[in-house]
């Protein structure tokens, strides 16, 4: 197994002992405990130790594991280092919050071996993934001189510094966490970059990224007044979930991205890319009385979009 | 049929879990015997705690910090195989925790009282055997 260093962090001294006998049974022996938010913290920006995972103790006296997180969040050298949050069964209200302040995933106490087994291979893999695309950058950087990352058009790449905006791993996580009940509370909303692949094909890496963090930034201030939260899914389209009672007509969402999006026009023609043009599509909801799966949901919004797109396209075919 | 194969034939899944369950249970012995140790040092925790509130005294803090102790028991009983402790204790923090709740601290120690006394005997019979 790769190298995968953990920084546990819970006040209590029986739970870090079990996890650390626990992970090293099932292979994670690389595993550092501490029993504060604030001694995590100490460690982390003095930057003596790296780490690949955190796990987080929701429930800790002083600085909660949800504060530990946002903060960890802040630091630029952590924003996408899988963060674990660990919580009591009896607790789960803690999670919502945990994920908006950049939870990848969480676990629930007390632990058995075949969760935490399945919850940390997952993250460990996730890790890897990033390694390897790491390595690839490097190389590809040293040979041409220039920044190129091995991304690619199909990638749920993590749009970084946007408020609101999480991993898609992280969305997924997060409503998966709903349960029937606040799943039907729930819409999915889904915009697509409908240029996206030109996009993607004329510019490099960087500016690539820069514009998906730039409309990512644009629907987000038309959301602004809104609970949400976001993720990019790749292919050039976010999936977005907001409270049912507060979706807005996807029209105007449309209308109000593309006014603030054209006040960048002169900034894209200078650096030779597409303005990009993103169309809303139907706001998705679970009837109370149908079986949705959470990610089917998600789904459903990305297709709605696509079908939008797809009649534009047609329309347009038909017009010439 | 097959699936009866797979789960009660010899050398089945069933045998694998059991033996899994089993090594599982032996790496965790050191930490079992670790929490045991604890055990007493809860019990009189709880105890003054228990005193301190029929007193009246600091009955916030005393009721929050019998939750805490409420919390971390019910973090790690169960895997530890002690899932009756586990279960009381995840109620008894349920009903002390002021999350969610309208009662004041002593409305809710009336309520839950009998639970940490349960929770008490469990953690006592645990020193017994």
């Amino acid at each position: 197994m790769a190298s995968f260093r953990i920084l546990a962090v819970d006040d209590d001294p029986i739970f870090l002992l079990l996890l650390e006998h626990v992970l090293r049974r099932i292979g994670y022996t690389e595993l550092r405990c501490v029993s504060s938010g604030e001694e995590a913290l100490k460690i982390i920006r003095n930057g003596d130790a790296m780490f690949d995972c955190f796990l987080l103790d929701i429930e800790m006296p002083g600085m909660d594991g949800i504060e530990v997180c946002r903060r960890i969040r802040a630091l630029p050298g952590h924003r996408r280092t899988p963060i674990v949050m660990i919580t009591a069964m009896n607790s789960q209200h803690f999670v919502e919050g945990a994920f908006a302040s950049g939870a990848t995933d969480y676990i629930t106490k007390p632990i058995d071996d075949i969760e935490l087994k399945a919850r940390i291979g997952m993250v460990a893999r996730l890790v890897d993934e990033r390694r390897r695309g790491k390595a690839l950058e490097d190389q590809l950087h040293s040979h041409a001189g220039m920044l190129s990352a091995p991304i690619g058009f199909e990638d749920p790449i993590p749009v970084g510094d946007v408020g609101g905006v999480v991993e898609y791993l992280a969305l997924e996580n997060y409503v998966l966490t709903l349960g029937r009940m606040k799943l039907f509370g729930h819409a999915a909303i889904s915009f697509k970059i409908v240029n996206a692949s030109d996009i993607f094909l004329t510019a490099d890496t960087v500016t690539y990224l820069d514009t998906l963090a730039n409309v990512a930034s644009v629907i987000v201030g038309t959301l602004k007044t809104h609970q949400f939260m976001m993720a990019y899914a790749g292919r050039g389209e976010f999936v977005c979930m907001t409270p049912r009672s507060t979706v807005v007509d996807p029209d105007d969402l449309k209308l109000e991205i593309g006014v603030r999006l054209g006040e960048y026009s002169k900034l894209y023609a200078e650096l030779g890319v597409p303005l990009p043009v993103v169309r809303v599509g139907e706001p998705q909801t679970a009837g109370f009385f149908t079986r949705v799966t959470p990610s089917g949901l998600m789904d459903r919004a990305r297709a709605s979009v696509r079908e939008i797109v797809a009649r534009r396209d047609l329309v347009a075919a038909h017009g010439n | 049929m097959a699936t009866d194969t797979l789960s009660n034939g010899p050398g089945t899944l069933r045998d694998a879990r059991a033996a899994s369950s089993a090594a599982f249970a032996t790496a965790l012995e050191p930490v079992r015997r670790k929490f045991i140790d604890t055990i007493e040092e809860r019990i009189l925790a709880i105890e003054g705690l228990r005193q301190d509130i029929g007193r009246n005294r600091d009955v916030d803090a005393s009721v929050r910090a019998v939750a805490g102790i409420a919390h971390k028991l019910s973090g790690v009983s169960a895997t530890l195989g002690f899932a009756r402790v586990g279960a009381l204790a995840a109620t008894a923090e349920n009903m002390l925790s002021a999350e969610g709740s309208r009662l004041t601290a002593a409305d809710r120690w009336a309520l839950a009282a009998d639970q940490v006394e349960n929770l008490l005997d469990a953690l006592e019979s645990i020193l017994d055997t």
